[in-house]
C-alpha cells in the first residue's frame, strides 16, 4: 500500500462507500446549518412567549435564565384572561380539521379504490343532467326561495332518474383515467377562484360561519389530495389477495372493509395526517367562510395583527399552542409520511 | 347472452344466489364508491368555477334583503387590465431600455426556435400547435409585463405572484436538492436531519409570518445586533417594496424546502446501489456522478414535485397578508390576496375577475410544465 | 362436480387469448391445464372462477349453467401462485375467513378450520401471522383455506411454483394424496410438465390459446397428438428431425429409417424420444450424427448430436465417452416413433 499525503488523505476518499474527511466536514456543516435555520426560529417564538413586554422591547435575549427571566404571563393572559376567546377557536379547529379529515379520507379512500379496481364508463350526458340540475336547483332555491333541503333532494331524485333512464343514450364516456385525472386536476383550481360562490352558496342556505360549512369545504378542497395519495396505495395491494376473497363470497363493501384498508393502513396514516395538517392550517377559506363562531386557530393568530399590534409575547403563545400539536405528532409519525409523499410524487 | 339457470339443484349444489337488498347495493357499490366523491367536488369545485364565470362578468350590489347582481360583461376585466386597477393587477409600465430590449428579443427568439423546432422535429399535430401557441403568448407576454414593471416600473399583483413562484419554486428546489444530496451520502445521523428539516412543513403559514416578522425586526429581533453593526439598525425593510418581497419570499422557502427535500431524499435513497458503484469504480467524479446517474434517476420525481409547487405557490395568500398586509402600498400583494382585498370592498366581479386571471396563468403555466418539461423527464427514464 | 367447458372463448378487444376450449372434467377428477405462460390457460382458470367474464361459450358446474353467475356463487376454491394470505390475519383466520363469510357459527367455524389445518399439518401454526411462516407452510394455508369449506371444484393456479425444488416434490406428493382423498373435482395449471405428469389423471395440453390434446399422463407421453405436445412434455424434449416419406422410410439428412405403413409424403417432422434411440458406429447406423456436447448427469448420459440443422440428444449410460466433433451412427426404434405434419404439427398415422 502506497504512503498518502496528508492532502491526499483529506480530499481522496479512502474506500468507494465512505467519504473524505473534507468534504465529511463540509457536508456536516451545511446539514447542521440548516439545522439552525429550521429550528432557530421556533426556538425564538418559544422563548419570546415566555418574556415580558419589556424584555423584548429591550432589544434581543437569547437564552432564558441567563438573558432574562422567565414569565408565565403571556400564557395566564391567554388561557385564563381571554380563556373561550381563545378556546372556541382552539376546539373549532380540532372539530372542524379533525371531522373534515375524517369525511375526506373516507370519502377519497372509497374513490380511489373504486378507480383502481372497478371499470368505469361515464356518459358525458350523466355529468351534463347534472350540472343542469344544480344550476336548476339554486336558480330555484335563488329565486323562489324554496327550502333548500327538499329542492336538493328533488334534485338528486330526478338526476338519479336521469341517469338511469336518458343518460345512457348518449354515447361519449369517460374512463378510469379520465376521472381520476379530473378529480386530482382541481386542486389546480385557485381556491379563491371556487370560494365566492361557495360563500354565496352558505349564505343563501344560512350556513355561514357554522362547523358544517366550514367542515364541508374541507373536506372538498382536501378530496382530491386524498385520491391522489390513496390510489397508489391500494393499487400495491396484490389483486390476489381480493380476487381470493371475491370466490370465497365476499361483497365488494366487505373487500374494502377487511381486506383492503386493514392492509392500506400505512398509506392511510399518512394521507390522514397530511390533510389534517393542510386543514389545521388551513386560512383563505376560514378568512371567508367564518367570521366569528366558526373561527379557526389562523385566524386568531392571524387577528393578532390588527388588535395588538407587536405583542408578541402574546403571538408566540399562541403560534406555540398551534404547532406544537401538529409538530409533535408528525415527529412521531414522520416515517409514514415521508413515505407516502414518496409514493404520490414517484408515481404521480 | 341472458344467463340461463337450471333450476334442478342437486344436494351438493351451493345455494341459490338471492337477490335482495345487499344483492342490489353489492352490484351498485361501483357507483356508491365515485359518487359522493364526484357530487362534492361538483358541487364544491366545478359548480363554484362556473358561478365564479358569472360573477366575474357582473357588478354586485348589496340591496334590501340579498344582493343583486348586473351583468356587464367584460368591464371587470377591462377595469383591471386597461383601465383603473391596471396598477393593481399589472402594475406601472416603464419604456424599455436596452437591457430589456435585449431579454425580450431573446425570449422571442427562443420561442421561434421551439417553433421552428417544432415544425421540422416530423411530430407535428394540430393540437400540440394550438398548446404550444398559448403556452408561447402567455409567455412572452408575461416576459414583456415582467421587463416593463420590474426595471424602473412598479409590478402589480400579478407579477408579484409570479416572482414568489418562479423564484420561490426555484430556490426551494434548489435548496432542498442540495440538502437531499448531501444527507444522501454515508453519512450519520440521517434520520434526525430528515426528521428535523421536515417540521417547517407543519407550521401554520400565519404562524410562520409572524415568525419571521420577529425574527427580521431590525431593532428587537435575534439578529439586531447584526444588523446593527451593518449601519442598517434604522433600516425598515417593511418600507421597501423589495426587501418587503424578500422576507415573504425567505418565509415561504423556509415553509416548502423541506417539502423538496424529503422527496427528493427518498427518491435517492430510492436509486439502484450498484449503478452508483458501478460509476464510482469506473473513476467517474461527483459532478459526473450527479449528471448522469443521479440527475437522469430523480428527475421524474423532481418534475413531480416542482410541478405540485407550482401549483400550490399560484394560490399564497397567508404570508403576505400577515407578514406585510400586502404593503408597503401593494408591494407584496398576491393575485389571491389582491381578491381577497377586492372582495373586502364589495367589489365581487373584481374579485372574481381577479381570480380567474390567476386561474387562467396558473393553469397555463403548470400545464405547460407538465406537457413541455415534465413528460421529457420521463422520456428520459425509459 | 362435473364440470364442463362449452367452446369457451375469451377475447380482449380484438386479440382473443382463450379459443373456443371444449373440456368435459369429471366428478373427482384431477385435470391439469398444461401450456407455456401466455397461452390462455390462467385466463381459462380464471373463467371457471368467475373472475374474468366468458366472451363467449357456456360454462357448467354440475347441473347449473355458471356462465354469467357471480364468483361468490360459484362454490368453487381457489389457490393462487401467491397463495394470497391475508397479511393481516392469523392463519386461523385465514383459514376460517370463507365460513365467516358464510355466517357460519363460532364453534362449528372453529372445528372446520381445526379440521382443515390438521389435514395440511398445520394445527400447531394456527395462532401465527404469514410472515412468520415458511413458503412450504403458506402453501398448507392457502390449501387450509381452499378445503375448509368443501367447494364443488378446486382450482388452482400454479400453486407450487414459488416453492423450490426439495418442497415442490414433497408438496406435489402431498396434494396429490390430499385430492383422492377429499374426492374433489380439481382443475390445477401449470407450466411445469413434471406436476403435469405426477398429479394429473388427465392432461390438457394449450398453446396460443387452443386446446392441443386432452389425455392421461402416459397417452400424453406416448401418443402426442401434436409436434407441440411431443415437444413440450418430457425432459430432454422429443427429438423432430426434417425428412420426407417414402418407400416405407423416412429419410433425413444424413440417413434414412425404416418406418412402415405410412402414406409418401414430401416434408414431415420424424419424431422420437432420447430414449428410444441410442449411438452406434458411423458405418452401421441407420443416421450419421456428429457429436456437439455431452453432459453427465450422474446416472445417465445426455449427447447432443448434429444431423444436419438439427439437433438430437441422445440418452446413454453413465460410462459414454465420445469428443464432440466425432463422428456417430444412430438407431431409432421403429415403433417408437412418431411422424408429425410438417406444416400443421399434426400427428401422422399409419
Amino acid at each position: 500500500m502506497r504512503e498518502r499525503s496528508f492532502f491526499q488523505r483529506l480530499f481522496e476518499p479512502p474506500s468507494l462507500t465512505e467519504m473524505a474527511p473534507a468534504s465529511k466536514l463540509l457536508t456536516y456543516a451545511i446539514l447542521i446549518g440548516w439545522t439552525i435555520v429550521v429550528l432557530f426560529p421556533l426556538y425564538w417564538v418559544l422563548i419570546t412567549s415566555f418574556k415580558l413586554p419589556f424584555q423584548v422591547n429591550d432589544g434581543p435575549d437569547f437564552i432564558p435564565f441567563i438573558d432574562y427571566q422567565p414569565s408565565g404571563h403571556a400564557w395566564r393572559y391567554i388561557f385564563v384572561e381571554l380563556g373561550n376567546d381563545t378556546l372556541r377557536p382552539y376546539l373549532n379547529s380540532i372539530i372542524i380539521a379533525l371531522t373534515s379529515t375524517v369525511l375526506a379520507v373516507i370519502i377519497g379512500s372509497l374513490a380511489a379504490y373504486a378507480l383502481v379496481r372497478i371499470q368505469y364508463n361515464v356518459k358525458i350526458g350523466t355529468i351534463a343532467g347534472f350540472i343542469v340540475l344544480l344550476g336548476a336547483t339554486v336558480y330555484s332555491i335563488n329565486r323562489f326561495g324554496t327550502p333548500w333541503h327538499l329542492t336538493a333532494a328533488i334534485a338528486l331524485a330526478l338526476f338519479f332518474f336521469f341517469a338511469t333512464s336518458f343518460g345512457r343514450y348518449f354515447k361519449r364516456a369517460l374512463k378510469n383515467n379520465d376521472i381520476l385525472f379530473w378529480i386530482i386536476s382541481n386542486r389546480i383550481l385557485p381556491p379563491v377562484v371556487a370560494v365566492l360562490p361557495i360563500y354565496l352558496m352558505f349564505q343563501r342556505v344560512g350556513l355561514l360561519d357554522t362547523h358544517v360549512a366550514m367542515i364541508a369545504t374541507y373536506m372538498a378542497v382536501n378530496l382530491p389530495i386524498v385520491v391522489w395519495l390513496m390510489r397508489d396505495f391500494f393499487a400495491g395491494i396484490p389483486i390476489d389477495l381480493e380476487e381470493s376473497a371475491e370466490i370465497d363470497g365476499a361483497s365488494r363493501i366487505r373487500i374494502f372493509a377487511t381486506i383492503v384498508l386493514p392492509l392500506a393502513r400505512p398509506g392511510l396514516a399518512a394521507t390522514f395526517l397530511l390533510v389534517l395538517i393542510l386543514a389545521w392550517n388551513e386560512y383563505l377559506l376560514a378568512l371567508f367562510i367564518s367570521t366569528a363562531d366558526a373561527q379557526t386557530m389562523p385566524l386568531l393568530v392571524a387577528a393578532q395583527n390588527a388588535t395588538r399590534g407587536p405583542q408578541w409575547w402574546y403571538m408566540s403563545v399562541l403560534i406555540v399552542i398551534m404547532i406544537a400539536p401538529i409538530v409533535l405528532m408528525t415527529i412521531l409519525l414522520q416515517k409514514h409520511i415521508a413515505r407516502g409523499l414518496m409514493v404520490g410524487a414517484v408515481k404521480g | 347472452m341472458a344467463p340461463t339457470r337450471t333450476d334442478r339443484i342437486g344436494e351438493l349444489d351451493p345455494a341459490p344466489p338471492k337477490f335482495g337488498l345487499a344483492e342490489w347495493i353489492d352490484q351498485q357499490t361501483g357507483k356508491l364508491f365515485v359518487l359522493p366523491a364526484v357530487i362534492i367536488l361538483l358541487t364544491f369545485a366545478i359548480f363554484p368555477l362556473l358561478v365564479s364565470a358569472y360573477l366575474s362578468l357582473t357588478k354586485f350590489k348589496l340591496v334590501a334583503g340579498g344582493f343583486d347582481l348586473r351583468y356587464v360583461g367584460l368591464r371587470n376585466f377591462k377595469k383591471l387590465f386597461f383601465g383603473s386597477q391596471q396598477y393593481h393587477l399589472l402594475g406601472t409600465f416603464d419604456a424599455f431600455g436596452p437591457f430589456e430590449w435585449a431579454v425580450f428579443v431573446t425570449v422571442i427568439a427562443a420561442v421561434v426556435f421551439w417553433f421552428w423546432r417544432f415544425f421540422t422535429g416530423g411530430a407535428f399535430n394540430v393540437a400540440g400547435l394550438v398548446g404550444r401557441l398559448i403556452s408561447a403568448s402567455l409567455l412572452v407576454a408575461l416576459t414583456w409585463l415582467i421587463l416593463a414593471t420590474v426595471f424602473g416600473g412598479y409590478p402589480g399583483s400579478l407579477v408579484v405572484t409570479l416572482f414568489y413562484v418562479f423564484v420561490g419554486v426555484g430556490v426551494q428546489f434548489c435548496i432542498g436538492l442540495g440538502l437531499a444530496l448531501l444527507c444522501g451520502q454515508a453519512i450519520r445521523g440521517r434520520n434526525a436531519f430528515r426528521i428535523i428539516f421536515f417540521i417547517p412543513l407543519m407550521v401554520t403559514p400565519v404562524g410562520i409570518a409572524y415568525m419571521f416578522r420577529m425574527l427580521a425586526d431590525m431593532q428587537r429581533g435575534p439578529l439586531a445586533y447584526v444588523w446593527q453593526w451593518f449601519g442598517l439598525g434604522e433600516f425598515s425593510w417593511a418600507a421597501d417594496p423589495w426587501t418587503a418581497r424578500l422576507v415573504v419570499l425567505i418565509g415561504d422557502t423556509w415553509q416548502w424546502v423541506p417539502f423538496m427535500f424529503i422527496v427528493l431524499l427518498a427518491a435517492i435513497e430510492n436509486m439502484p446501489r450498484d449503478q452508483l458503484e458501478a460509476a464510482k469504480i469506473d473513476g467517474a467524479g461527483g459532478w459526473q456522478i450527479f449528471r448522469d446517474i443521479t440527475w437522469p434517476s430523480i428527475a421524474p420525481v423532481a418534475a413531480t414535485i416542482v410541478l405540485i409547487r407550482l401549483i400550490e405557490a399560484f394560490k399564497i395568500i397567508d404570508l403576505p397578508n400577515v407578514l406585510t398586509n400586502g404593503g408597503p402600498g401593494i408591494a407584496t400583494e398576491s393575485l389571491t390576496l389582491h381578491s381577497f382585498i377586492a372582495w373586502r370592498t364589495q367589489d365581487l366581479g373584481g374579485s372574481a375577475a381577479v381570480g380567474y386571471t390567476l386561474l387562467f396563468v396558473s393553469t397555463i403555466t403548470c400545464v405547460s410544465f407538465f406537457n413541455f418539461i415534465g413528460q421529457r423527464t420521463r422520456k428520459t427514464e425509459a | 362436480m362435473r364440470v364442463q367447458l362449452k367452446d369457451i372463448r375469451k377475447s380482449y378487444g380484438s386479440l382473443e387469448v382463450v379459443k373456443g376450449l371444449n373440456l368435459d372434467i369429471a366428478e373427482g377428477e384431477f385435470l391439469v391445464l398444461l401450456g407455456e405462460s401466455g397461452c390462455g390457460k390462467s385466463t381459462a382458470l380464471r373463467m371457471i372462477a368467475g373472475l374474468e367474464t366468458i366472451t363467449e361459450g357456456s360454462l357448467m358446474i354440475g347441473e347449473r349453467n355458471m356462465t354469467e353467475v357471480l364468483p361468490k356463487y360459484r362454490n368453487v376454491a381457489m389457490v393462487f401462485q401467491s397463495y394470497a394470505l391475508y397479511p393481516h390475519m392469523t392463519v386461523a383466520e385465514n383459514i376460517g375467513y370463507p365460513l365467516k363469510l358464510q355466517k357460519t357459527p363460532k364453534a362449528e367455524l372453529q372445528s372446520a378450520v381445526l379440521a382443515a389445518a390438521t389435514k395440511v399439518h398445520l394445527e400447531d401454526y394456527l395462532e401465527r401471522m404469514p410472515r412468520q411462516l415458511s413458503g412450504g407452510q403458506r402453501q398448507r394455508v392457502a390449501l387450509a383455506r381452499a378445503i375448509v369449506r368443501t367447494p364443488s371444484v378446486f382450482l388452482m393456479d400454479e400453486p407450487l411454483s414459488n416453492l423450490d425444488a426439495k418442497l415442490r416434490g414433497a408438496m406435489r406428493a402431498e396434494l396429490k394424496r390430499l385430492q383422492a382423498e377429499l374426492g374433489i373435482t380439481t382443475v390445477y395449471v401449470t407450466h411445469d410438465q413434471i406436476e403435469a405428469m405426477t398429479l394429473a389423471h388427465r392432461v390438457a395440453v394449450m398453446d396460443a390459446g387452443v386446446l392441443q390434446q386432452v389425455a392421461p399422463p402416459k397417452e400424453i407421453y406416448d401418443n402426442p397428438a401434436t409436434r407441440f405436445v411431443a415437444r413440450f412434455i418430457g425432459s430432454p424434449a422429443m427429438n423432430i428431425v426434417t425428412g420426407s416419406v417414402a418407400d416405407g422410410r423416412v429419410t433425413v439428412e444424413e440417413g434414412a429409417v425404416p418406418l412402415e405403413g405410412y402414406a409418401p409424403r414430401e416434408r414431415v417432422s420424424f419424431g422420437f424420444r432420447p430414449e428410444d434411440c441410442s449411438l452406434v458406429s458411423p458405418e452401421s447406423g441407420m443416421m450419421k450424427a456428429r457429436v456437439f456436447s455431452t453432459e453427465m448427469t450422474g446416472n445417465e448420459t445426455i449427447v447432443t448430436c448434429e444431423i444436419g440443422q438439427d439437433h438430437v440428444v441422445v440418452r446413454e449410460d453413465k460410462d459414454f465417452d465420445m469428443k464432440p466433433d466425432e463422428w456417430v451412427g444412430i438407431d431409432v426404434v421403429p415403433e417408437k416413433a412418431r411422424l408429425f405434419d410438417y406444416d400443421s404439427g399434426k400427428r401422422v398415422h399409419t
